[in-house]
């Protein structure tokens, strides 16, 4: 109620004009009446939605496959990287750990921070699950651990190489993960690290848009949805396509089960 | 003097004057070539790999025809649901009305930085800031280009699609200081650098904006009305950054960006990417204020949405609501029209003289534009060869061309000038043939005869004295006999 009270409407007069501009006018009225489709938009929270055609019917089963097809075209990369032309495929929960500290270890011994310790960026929340992963004790020897608390932290380290994140879940049809975020430090965790490395476990997979927008209604409190597909992308220089606009250059995926 | 018409109709030049000048720019026509087919084939390709594409846009289309039928509701809707959270919703009726709202907003502010809003190039927010004493930054790459180099979009997508790499090489190198000489190709200061360079030099540049940005203003391609958030759509993920890293969020959006719900937003979200550029969906999909109502208002952290505001911007669009262009606002400004547009893809986007070109500003422009006067405006609908590409490519089936059609009806009615003798005598003798089919079918026979006899022997006439602009660049054809051409006439005009 008090938000109400904080929120007044400053320029009510306005808003009756463009409301009154917009009223159907006799003649004009087309298509379905609002007056009996609106109690059915509150109805509707949580109910089935509406049949939609989606772009393609996806049995349970091949989910997992179909994602990675899509992401794929979206430049994502799976971890660990498949051999030749071989399509990567979903690990097992217990090899998560071992996957992430090679390929760190990797980067690590290529010498990308001249030889140190790597930085990462973790999420505060997110740091229990990470630690049942195990993934947090593998990945120490060669990584130097950051959580993301304030926004101004960020004003330090303008492009913090790498950071981890578990996708709270991710779209088949699209190839698309999605993070729904709390606070803008977890969120800025997914644009400005330049290789950003996601978690995601086969179960959470979904099918189609719809079907994320209402797990989304179920959930929590969040500030906002994130639905990432892909690495940063540009074509505003002569239509050639760019990797690393403005977010990370490289998206790194573990799909386990 | 109304903002509007500052950079608005700044020249006194008209399309027709604008466009002989932009065919005879050599840079500006390299550059058209090279975007050339990319946008078509990346669209043709991601439609024809789904299997229902038709039923996919039908679904679409009747999403917003939902959300423009019921609009006044649906908004009414929006603002309650987006109040209950805390986010502040302020309403605009004009270009002038927005920028006041904003620049209150940023009321002691200086660090400005800004996602790709189309809506904010039609109310010319920049100016309007940067009058105020406000520092502001475009960061996506594209507006970005545009902003230094001080010029308008030329596309609602790839604002500077006009721009050659090695204009935009000159412009960072003339803006952007102490760049390190070991980024510039082969060592070599003078050496054009490749766009790889370009583009990491504009995100280390803009990467410090984003730090220090105290508001960020982004644009919204839908407004959720049962949740009461909006939904913004990038590629690079600037848009997404000017929305989290700067305290204040501002979300400027047309009145008609309205939505129903869930449902009807993924039915629009999966042709918009696909027709913009061909993907899926588009690289980052983000709701701002997404957070779900919970019942009884309960759970409700207010908090976190405290320093979202929404601006919706009228600006003559719920007077098209009830005009005969309301089909017009169920646009969602893919851009579709624009790549397919011959007239676009010849002349550019500057033309057209605002930020909406092609097709689809052909329409909108005189409409936004009637309240300002403006008769440079009027002049667009007429520069279409009506070849319908547009219709067919625009996936909530917008009949463009019916619509250009109603505007020059319009403007012959009620014509902003007085009409000429010319005009006059052409729609006289055209009312007298249409009206006696006889006489009509002996003048026609005549002039067919004529031209008949002109092009002798050639099949086809390259110079008619009175429409040389016609035939300058075509040729007529006239091979088929003139008997054969009068008997058809019969045909189709029976007595
Ligand atoms: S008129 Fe149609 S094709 Fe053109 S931008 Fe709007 S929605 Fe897209």
């Amino acid at each position: 109620m008090s938000s109400r009270v904080i929120t007044p409407q400053p320029r009510n007069a306005t808003r009756e004009r463009i409301i009154a501009n917009l009223k159907i006018k006799k003649g004009a009225a087309r298509g379905e009446k609002i007056a009996t489709i609106l109690p059915k938009f509150i109805e509707r929270k949580g109910k089935k939605q509406r049949k939609t055609p989606t772009t393609k019917f996806i049995a349970t089963k091949f989910m997992a496959t179909e994602f990675i097809t899509r992401a794929t075209k979206l430049s994502c990369k799976f971890l660990p990287a498949a051999k030749g032309t071989a399509t990567p495929s979903v690990i097992a929960k217990s090899s998560v750990a071992t996957t992430i500290a090679t390929y760190l270890k990797s980067c690590y011994e290529k010498g990308d921070n001249n030889g140190t310790a790597l930085p990462i960026l973790i999420d505060a929340e997110q740091r229990k699950t990470l630690t049942e992963l195990d993934i947090l004790k593998k990945i120490e020897p060669y990584c130097k651990l950051n959580e993301a608390q304030k926004i101004t932290d960020f004003a330090a380290t303008p492009f913090p190489p790498f950071s981890i994140q578990h996708a709270n879940y991710a779209i088949a049809e699209t190839g698309s993960l999605v993070f729904l975020q709390n606070t803008r430090a977890q969120a800025a965790l997914s644009f400005l690290p330049s290789k950003h490395i996601v978690l995601l476990n086969e179960k959470d997979l979904l099918a189609s848009l719809e079907q994320a927008f209402a797990r989304s209604s179920t959930s929590k409190t969040y500030w906002a949805i994130l639905t990432v597909s892909g690495p940063s992308r540009t074509a505003d220089i002569e239509q050639e396509l760019h990797m690393g606009a403005h977010g990370p250059k490289e998206l790194l995926v573990i799909l386990y089960r | 003097m109304p903002l509007l018409s500052l950079s608005f109709f700044s020249s006194s030049q008209g399309f027709r004057q604008k466009s002989v000048a932009a065919l005879a720019n050599p840079t500006l026509r390299a550059a058209l070539d090279k975007a050339g087919t990319g946008f078509l084939n990346a669209r043709k390709k991601a439609f024809d790999e789904i299997e229902n594409s038709s039923s996919i846009k039908a679904r679409a289309q009747q999403a917003r025809t939902r959300a423009i039928d019921n609009m006044a509701e649906l908004l009414l809707l929006f603002e309650r649901n987006a109040q209950a959270k805390g986010i502040h919703v302020h309403w605009a009726e004009t270009a002038e009305q927005a920028c006041a709202i904003i620049i209150d907003l940023c009321r002691g502010k200086k660090r400005i930085i800004k996602g790709k809003s189309m809506v904010s190039e039609e109310i010319n927010l920049n100016e309007a800031l940067l009058k105020n004493g406000a520092e502001v930054t475009e960061t996506d790459l594209g507006e970005y280009i545009i902003q230094l180099a001080n010029e308008t979009p030329s596309h609602i997508i790839a604002p500077a699609v006009h721009k050659t790499r090695a204009q935009i090489d000159a412009l960072f190198r003339y803006h952007h200081e102490n760049i390190e000489e070991a980024k510039v190709a082969d060592n070599n200061p003078k050496a054009q650098r490749t766009s790889v360079l370009l583009v990491e030099e504009a995100r280390q540049k803009i990467r410090d904006k984003f730090l220090q940005a105290e508001v960020g203003i982004t644009g919204a391609n839908m407004l959720i009305a049962t949740r009461g958030a909006g939904l913004l759509l990038t590629n690079e993920g600037n848009g997404d950054l000017s929305a989290i890293m700067p305290q204040r969020h501002i979300m400027l959006a047309g009145i008609e960006k309205i939505i129903a719900d869930d449902g009807d937003a993924a039915a629009v979200l999966r042709v918009l990417g696909r027709s913009a550029s061909g993907q899926s969906l588009g690289n980052y999909m983000s709701l701002y204020g997404a957070q779900p109502l919970q019942d009884n208002g309960k759970d409700l952290h207010k908090d976190l949405h405290k320093d979202l505001h929404f601006v919706l911007l009228d600006n003559g669009r719920s007077k098209m609501h009830s005009s005969a262009w309301r089909e017009m606002l169920r646009c969602i400004r893919c851009g579709a029209c624009l790549n397919h547009c011959p007239v676009y893809t010849s002349v550019g986007g500057h033309a057209y003289g605002w930020v909406y070109s092609g097709p689809m500003g052909k329409v909108l422009t005189p409409l936004l534009a009637e309240t300002s006067k403006q008769t440079s405006a009027q002049e667009l609908p007429h520069a279409s060869s009506f070849c319908g590409r547009c219709v067919e490519v625009c996936p909530v089936g917008i009949p463009l061309t019916s619509l250009m059609r109603k505007l020059r009806e319009r403007d012959f009615e009620k014509p902003l000038q007085p009409r000429g003798l010319k005009t006059r005598l052409a729609c006289a003798v055209m009312r007298l043939l249409f009206a006696h089919p006889r006489l009509y079918r002996f003048v026609i026979a005549c002039f067919l005869r004529v031209l008949k006899l002109l092009a002798r022997g050639r099949g086809h006439i390259s110079y008619l004295p009175t429409i040389t602009a016609w035939t300058d660049t075509r040729d007529l054809p006239i091979n088929r006999s003139a008997r054969s051409a009068i008997a058809s006439i019969r045909t189709s005009y029976p007595r």
